[in-house]
């Protein structure tokens, strides 16, 4: 039996398979299909201080191996979830970690302050990088001085895991060593990337939102990209995320250096890809001999190979 | 709620219109379950480019199987198309919420607008169990394109048709087809099932407002999970509010839906 279990800070998990934020719901949809008590973490979509109505539609659009979301965080607000939502989940044995957006310094601290007393309530996911709507943090997420400020602030009201998601840019190295001077505990990578398409026939977006965010494999080899540069750069737990469909996909994140993942567009692709990535790295971890995941972590090997004297320029 | 997920078997996939195919899947628990207006959602291709799953509303049941409509006008259904009988196809369903049959008057009417006809075979069978006088309207760009009018006849419906190139039937648009005859036979109070393009649904809205007339539409929407977990799927309501196509819908009150935006 090998032993799947990994540490993301002071947060232990069974097993380093979660769904992504606003691909899950609060946690009902896909119970049928997998029951929550197998994923590593189970992650809300993204609560504001108020309820949000979401953008206009189409709010998805398909694009090759990919599609673009502009949701715009539709969310019941954090009211709801507290008096609705998170009582469903106190029979469920793993963890909860509650995404958290909004407009302010102030929103994101107060929502964080009515989460930290929940017992139902493991972590703190900081979206730092909804393309959507002003409420998804985006401004915050795009500097290191504001960002590091936020994750400071959300840190002075709660003492629970907390991990900033962000978008790959310029700067998100910056970003990523700012949260974590800051007080965070783990950086989540990436969330969409900013895309858009357009209806020839009408002339117009596709989206109702306009512009939208790229998500599934599409956007794999530039999530590894950012996983692998942030794991060199700085010493911090990673989520990794983007485009991850099987247990190989979520190898490719781990050898690059991320201690857990999580899985969004494959979600609807096949509901049961969760489990499916479960028994995959499983698999890999037997015929390859490995006792304990964890060990695979950040193993990436740069040494050069013997043969390795072509250039590729 | 039971839903299935797994392979179903192609028994058929034929052309039955110009690009239109008819699919007829065997799966006992998606036949015995499926209400008129739900639909399954099922993936084409086991590799990632199509990537989502497409959403299809049950044209029909047997015993073990069911069948789906389809027009080819991208990959995902070009693909779907060149499935040949035997294959296996990954399959969710049934989803959503479908047509409240209990609705059905003496004086019922479907209106199907193209690839519209597909819900409503199926609703048509079960809406026979409650009342004999059931008309049916289908619509279509021509001939070539116009399916579904014999399988509502076979049923014993009286089934009214119009292209809008003139090619068959009435020339011109279901929903002014319809109009014509709501006003001839004074339908004012019948039952009123829909589905098609949103534009024919948007016609229809206007027309029945007019007449204090209401139904039921079954819509479409770009879709993502069909579950009611990414919120992809939205439809806005007349009252301002969001609701999703795969969960709340897609079948919805005519009056309720801003076609208007």
């Amino acid at each position: 039996m090998v032993d799947l279990s990994v540490s993301l800070g002071k947060l232990v998990l069974t097993n380093p398979v979660m769904n992504a934020s606003g691909t899950y719901g609060y946690g009902e949809e896909y119970s049928e299909y997998v029951p929550l008590n197998r994923l590593g973490a189970f992650v809300t979509k993204t609560i504001t201080k108020e309820a949000k109505q979401g953008n206009p539609p189409p709010r998805v659009y398909e694009t090759p191996s990919g599609m673009l979301n502009s949701i715009g965080l539709e969310n019941v607000g954090v009211r709801r979830l507290l008096e609705e939502y998170l009582p469903r989940l106190e029979s469920i044995d793993t963890k909860v970690i509650v995404s958290v957006g909004g407009n302010s310094l102030q929103e994101y601290q107060d929502v964080a302050r009515i989460l930290s007393g929940e017992k139902r309530v493991d972590g703190l996911e900081l979206n730092l990088s909804c393309p959507n709507v002003q409420e998804g943090g985006l401004h915050f997420g795009r500097s290191d001085q504001t960002a590091g400020q936020l994750v400071k602030a959300v840190r002075e009201t709660t003492d629970l895991f907390m991990s900033v998601k962000l978008s790959p840019s310029a700067d998100v190295l910056e970003v990523a060593k700012a949260c974590r001077e800051a007080g965070c505990d783990c950086v989540s990578l990436i969330n969409t990337i900013p895309g858009m398409a357009v209806n020839i026939r009408t002339r117009r977006p596709w989206l109702g939102g306009i512009t939208g965010g790229l998500s599934g494999p599409a956007i794999r080899p530039v999530a590894v990209y950012w996983v692998y540069r942030l794991r060199r750069e700085l010493d911090i737990s990673i989520i990794g995320i983007g485009g991850i469909m099987t247990g190989e996909d979520a190898l490719e994140f781990i050898i690059a250096g991320a201690s857990a993942i999580q899985i969004g567009t494959g979600n609807f692709v096949d509901p049961e890809t969760p489990l499916k990535v479960i028994e995959g790295i499983s698999r890999y971890c037997e015929c390859q001999g490995v006792d304990r995941l964890s060990s695979l972590i950040g193993c990436l090997s740069l040494e050069e190979l013997p043969h390795r004297n072509q250039t590729t320029e | 709620m039971s839903r299935f997920l797994g392979p179903c078997k192609v028994m058929r996939n034929d052309e039955i219109g110009e690009s239109v195919y008819l699919m007829e899947l065997e799966s006992k628990e998606i036949a015995s379950s499926a209400e008129p207006g739900q639909f399954v959602h099922l993936r084409v291709s086991s590799t990632y480019d199509p990537l989502l799953r497409r959403p299809f509303s049950i044209h029909d049941t047997s015993e073990k199987s069911f069948k789906i409509v389809y027009d080819v006008v991208g990959k995902g259904s070009r693909m779907l198309s060149e499935t040949k009988p035997g294959a296996v196809m990954d399959v969710l369903g049934p989803l959503g919420s479908g047509f409240e049959i209990a609705e059905a008057k003496a004086e019922t009417c479907v209106i199907a607008g193209g690839m519209g006809i597909a819900p409503l075979v199926f609703l048509a069978r079960r809406l026979k169990e409650r009342t004999d006088r059931i008309i049916g309207f289908v619509g279509a760009r021509s001939k070539s394109k116009l399916v579904g009018d014999a399988a509502l006849r076979s049923l014993g419906i009286e089934v009214f048709t119009a292209t809008e190139d003139g090619s068959v039937g009435f020339s011109g648009l279901v929903t002014e087809l319809f109009e014509k005859v709501v006003e001839r036979r004074d339908l004012k109070g019948c039952a009123l099932f829909a589905c098609g393009p949103k534009e024919m649904l948007r016609a229809l809205a206007r027309m029945t407002v007019r007449r204090s007339m209401n139904g039921q539409v079954s819509l479409e929407e770009f879709m993502a999970c069909g579950v009611g977990a990414c919120l992809g799927c939205a439809v806005k309501l007349r009252s301002g509010e969001y609701r999703m196509t795969c969960r709340d819908g897609p079948v919805f009150r005519l009056d309720e839906v801003a076609f208007d935006g």
